[in-house]
């Protein structure tokens, strides 16, 4: 069965808005005279505040008020179990850059020269900038509050199988130590919040990708009623999620707005977007691989250390992520792994595209193709033979449903003429592969409840516009489109009748935001669900109107059972339409008709003002919960996702011996999505994660001086140019998922962390050096062909 | 990110702007040409000049024009980097210079920067282009006006000021191998001088003319001497600064090749370095040669991107290039 919009390339509904400049982003809606908020930043990495003198920043014209760490009782987290950041630091920071006074001012400008005389004493402490070292520190601690013995915030360590015996039957062992620098998202929009006063209730617009998250933190720590405060998200500038966290910046606009009664403006400068960061963690590994010729991976071995700056951010998850999501996508029979998170004295690192999974595949990935080349094995059909099956379980009990890789592989190696390029091509060109593996969103929500994870109501007037009410916050990824391209598929009608109105708390129903790779999975089959019940009340009038029966559908119960019940196969047939249960019934949605099975047509609108007739008003919900999975081991809700991606990168470089530059020529990629909703979409997904993955992979990096940011700005920290964006390939690689909307998985994020190794393993290919440093940068790849060459080389 | 208030003045005409400067100047002048680099500058450190002269109404100091008696490629120093590459005297006479153009930094850069900009650009480091909370975080360097060199840390006020911040012109070293002359007008009237004579071996100020004085025009003598070309050195092939950038000129000299180079990044200033291969008895003492030269002449320090080490060997690789490219 073929879809009228599903499936088909649909550009984004709000494009026009945002390539015309008419689409508004946070900073730029106007409210009624604003103040102007600016915020004054530790220039120390670790120091006592000893005290603030505001004398001289009071006594600035225009200068109406501060906030100040004083102004707060609570500290805050996105993670229930990790709150351990302040609004504002009270006593003591703990990163350059942090806040320490904010400036409520009538202009920006007095907010600036107030904010240059502003003097706050510190009593200036060593920093601890060391993880190793700050795992170690017994006695000075970043955070004594907590009560911990050392600067450890989170350790993990789990255990399957029996990885000595593991290493012991395998053909060959490899192992070595990695190390990789803090990348961080970059987006194009700064970060920025604006709040506005209506009667006695609070606005407040941020970029944001987590409304609900921040509407509940802004509650907590402002101590306010829930339903005085409401969160809009505006247009949004790109996340990577470096905006899935509530943000000081946030909670001090707010406070400004309740200490002035006034309205608020607050915008970051670049280098702030820098000091915020909550980027990758900076990170080493020590991995061990036991491979063996026949079955494949025997063993895995790794400890994980992540320096994860001064706060706890999502730190809890990417430490348990740093291993969980090496459980595919490959069997892995026997599997341990140890992850330590520490507190350092650098701005705090958190969640970013392909969170906490990017660096261990690395690793994982670099000695399997190393495996593969002492077993003498060719790595695409090593891989090939060991990949995930489709309905089976890993050892750490994740539930696979479908896997497309397989052919997904199969087809880059054709495209890429794998065969007639491995270990084929002259010195100085390579070819190299590398497979992942990621979730579908979070099967557990981060705050412990039985609510839907996404709910999604639907509303059609006289007009018969049909309105989306989604907590799903677009950021710039299109889950606004996928939302409407649901609703029109089920309901028959063109995308311009589908009005969505998203991520504003006070008219959305609850989704927990845009962040695991959740939303399409998630809000999505929300959306579908709240679609087939408005389907069953327009069908119910449109039969009244052809004076027959209405017909019971089948299954007759709630879309949600599907899942409740733990989901079921797909039925290929010709009416299989993904995520059961089956809304057809004989008949037909299309180009605004009603189309009975015996050819009688009644027309959309006919239908709606009938419904109106005797509803009075049109209403649906729809709603998504994962179905009860997993193991009941300590930590075995890590990493559960109702569905996982599969992704297969083949990778082809110029590696210059001379300079050490690499070029990376083509990349060929099968990503197992599922089923594409919007082709254009996917193929806009996956470029991008070729794009940032190259830049972790070649250049990006934040370099810290005595814990500073020094390359806080967009020509420092090294984004790469269209120049050196490959020549992408996208090759099909999908089966269809029994349980995603119309077949649909996650694209956002699986694809960016299996492009980094195929980098690392076309560079051997072509040159014959491993590089186990993150960036592989010039200097690098020069240093290692001459311990290569034993010294030899020259210009 | 804010300017601080200060006084601009957009002179008209080169006269309008003349008669300005010969009056005894009261407080600070700096002038404003593309502003691509000194605008950010401008508001990092938060230190404005009293004056600031907005060029680009003064038609007069842009364009390329060929001199009367056809020997000479003049160059208006406001014309933009993106003209110039367009320029079709420059294409016939000086095809590499237009070239060297479009490797300056993007498209919207080129299209507002300049060619007194790019030769006259500030020196750079990243202790220096730097937000205010890190040199706070730091303490000020000399050349933000604070008393500390970070990568000379034993450097103290006592003595002069030191400052290593490195030069970045990707123009002024093809330039120079063109024997460029600069015309400059002050007070006391015109002056000339070869465009190498204009820096310094430091990097507090970088290039800097006499109080009052303006350039008004880039000469370059044709037809060229030898062929020049350039290579640039950068982690992207665009935006980007060069860590690197090698100019050669290739002339004959009694039958033997003479390589005349010009480096830019490495150091405070361009670096001019003359090699003679025929003197070694093979190619491989040649590159030796190369190597220390290259070690001696310049100080590449810790304040870009590629580690200075890398930097300093890439001299060799990049000059092997563009001599054996031919």
């Amino acid at each position: 069965m073929s879809y009228r919009i599903v499936g088909k390339k649909t550009p984004y509904v709000d494009a026009v808005d945002k390539v015309t400049g008419r689409a508004k982003y946070t900073d730029d809606l106007r409210l009624h005279h604003p103040l102007r908020v600016k915020i004054v930043r530790s220039p120390y990495a670790n120091a006592r505040i000893v005290g603030i003198d505001l004398s001289a920043a009071r006594a600035v014209e225009g200068v109406v008020d501060f906030v100040v760490g004083a102004d707060f009782r609570h500290t805050f987290g996105v993670l229930p179990i990790s709150k351990d950041e302040p609004a504002m630091a009270k006593e003591r920071v703990r990163y350059v850059g942090e806040p320490v006074v904010a400036i409520i001012a009538e202009s920006e400008r007095a907010a600036v020269q107030a904010s240059r005389l502003v003097r706050v004493n510190y009593e200036v402490l060593k920093p601890h900038l060391d993880p190793q070292k700050s795992l170690n520190e017994s006695t000075d601690l970043i955070h004594p509050e907590l009560g911990k013995k050392n600067n450890l915030h989170k350790s993990v360590n789990q255990s399957f199988g029996d990885v000595v015996a593991g290493l012991r039957s395998a053909d060959v062992v490899v192992e070595h130590q990695f190390e990789f620098e803090s990348v961080t998202h970059a987006f194009t929009e700064p970060h920025a919040t604006q709040v506005e006063w209506e009667g006695e209730n609070l606005t407040v617009y941020s970029a944001t990708q987590v409304p609900h998250y921040l509407h509940r933190a802004l509650a907590e720590v402002l101590e306010l009623p829930m339903h005085r405060l409401r969160v809009v998200k505006p247009h949004l500038g790109g996340g990577f999620g470096g905006k899935s966290d509530p943000f000081p910046h946030e909670m001090i606009a707010v406070k400004a707005a309740l200490k002035t009664g006034r309205n608020i403006r607050l915008a970051f400068e670049r280098e702030e977007v820098f000091y915020s960061h909550h980027g990758r963690h900076p990170t080493k590994i020590s991995m061990k691989l036991g491979v063996s010729r026949d079955a494949g991976i025997q063993a895995l071995d790794g400890y994980m250390l992540i320096d994860g700056g001064a706060y706890g951010s999502f730190g809890v998850v990417t430490t348990y992520y740093n291993g969980v999501l090496l459980q595919g996508p490959y069997n892995v029979p026997n599997i341990n792994f140890h992850c330590d998170r520490v507190y350092t004295n650098k701005p705090m690192c958190g969640a970013m595209r392909g969170h906490g999974g990017v660096n261990p595949r690395f690793a994982s990935e670099v000695l399997f193709d190393e495996a593969c080349v002492r077993l003498k094995i060719d790595p695409c059909e090593m891989r090939l033979k060991h990949f995930h099956q489709p309905n089976s379980k890993t050892i750490n009990e994740f539930r696979i449903t479908s896997v497309g890789i397989h052919h997904g592989l199969r087809n880059a190696m054709a495209a890429s003429g794998w065969s007639q390029k491995y270990q084929k091509l002259p010195f100085g060109k390579g070819i190299g592969v590398a497979c992942g593996f990621f979730i579908s969103g979070s099967a557990l929500p981060i705050h412990w409840n039985e609510m839907p994870q996404s709910t999604v109501r639907l509303g059609i007037d006289y007009d018969g516009g049909v309105s989306l009410y989604s907590g799903a916050s677009d950021i710039g990824q299109g889950s606004n489109t996928m939302l409407a391209q649901m609703a029109a598929e089920v309901l028959g009608l063109p995308m311009t009748m589908i009005k969505v109105l998203a991520a504003d708390t006070r008219h959305c129903p609850i989704d927990y935001g845009s962040y695991s790779s959740r939303v399409t999975f998630m809000a999505g089959n929300a959306a579908r669900n709240a679609a087939i019940r408005m389907r069953r009340q327009l069908l119910e009038a449109a039969c009244q109107l052809l004076e027959c029966e209405a017909p019971i559908p089948t299954p007759p119960g709630e879309p949600e059972n599907f899942f409740r019940q733990g989901g079921r196969p797909p039925d290929y047939g010709a009416l299989y339409l993904g995520a059961n249960p089956n809304y057809e019934d004989g008949y037909l949605f299309v180009d605004e008709k009603i189309v009975a099975p015996d050819g009688r047509e009644v027309k959309y609108l006919d239908a709606v003002r009938k419904a109106l007739d005797f509803q009075g008003a049109l209403q649906s919900k729809g709603g998504y919960v994962s179905p009860k999975m997993g193991g009941s081991f300590k930590g075995a809700g890590a990493g559960l996702s109702p569905s996982y991606s599969y992704t297969a990168f083949i990778s082809e470089v110029t590696v210059d011996p001379a300079t050490g530059f690499v070029k990376v020529d083509r990349v060929t990629c099968a990503h197992d999505y599922g089923q594409a909703l919007n082709p254009l979409a996917v193929e806009g997904q996956l470029q991008g994660s070729i794009h940032m993955g190259l830049g972790q992979a070649l250049m990006e990096g934040m370099r810290y001086d005595d814990g500073a940011v020094q390359n806080a700005s967009l020509l420092e920290y090294k984004i790469p140019s269209p120049f050196e964006m490959p020549e992408v390939v996208i090759v099909p690689g999908s089966g269809d998922e029994c349980e995603g909307p119309f077949g649909a998985k996650e694209v956002g994020e699986g694809a960016l962390a299996p492009f980094i190794p195929s980098v690392a393993n076309a560079i051997y290919d072509a040159v014959g050096v491993r590089l186990y440093s993150v960036p592989l940068t010039p200097d690098k790849v020069l240093e290692a062909l001459r311990q290569h060459a034993g010294g030899a080389h020259a210009p | 990110m804010l300017l601080e208030n200060t006084c601009v003045w957009r002179p008209q005409s080169l006269a309008e702007l003349r008669a300005r400067l010969k009056q005894s100047s009261t407080g600070t002048i700096q002038f404003l040409a593309g502003g691509t680099d000194l605008v950010p500058a401008l508001k990092r450190q938060g230190r404005v000049p009293e004056l600031l002269v907005a060029l680009s109404q003064i038609r007069e100091l842009a364009g390329v024009k060929m001199s009367p008696t056809k020997d000479r490629l003049l160059i208006g120093p406001l014309t933009k980097l993106a003209q110039l590459s367009r320029e079709p005297l420059i294409q016939q006479h000086f095809a590499v210079l237009g070239q060297v153009a479009g490797l300056v930094a993007s498209p919207q850069i080129r299209n507002q920067a300049t060619v007194g900009g790019n030769i006259m650009v500030d020196n750079r480091c990243k202790y220096y282009n730097q937000s205010e909370v890190d040199r706070h975080s730091h303490g000020g360097c000399f050349k933000a006006g604070g008393a500390v060199c970070h990568l000379i840390p034993n450097a103290t006020r006592t003595s002069a000021p030191v400052c290593r911040a490195r030069f970045v012109s990707d123009l002024a070293p093809v330039l120079i191998l063109a024997h460029c002359e600069l015309v400059i007008e002050g007070p006391q009237g015109e002056r000339r001088i070869a465009l190498k004579d204009l820096y310094h071996n430091e990097g507090l100020y970088g290039a800097r003319l006499n109080a009052g004085e303006i350039l008004t025009r880039l000469e370059i003598p044709l037809p060229l001497v030898g062929k020049i070309r350039y290579e640039k050195l950068r982690i992207r092939q665009a935006i980007d600064f060069p860590s690197l950038g090698v100019a050669l000129s290739v002339r004959d000299e009694g039958g033997s090749e003479v390589l005349d180079v010009c480096l830019t990044g490495v150091d405070t200033r361009p670096v001019s370095l003359t090699f003679r291969p025929s003197q070694f008895a093979t190619r491989d003492d040649f590159w030796q040669n190369v190597a220390q030269v290259s070690k001696k002449s310049v100080v590449p320090l810790k304040q870009d991107f590629f580690p200075p080490q890398y930097k300093r060997e890439m001299i060799a690789v990049l000059l092997k290039r563009l001599w054996e490219g031919n």
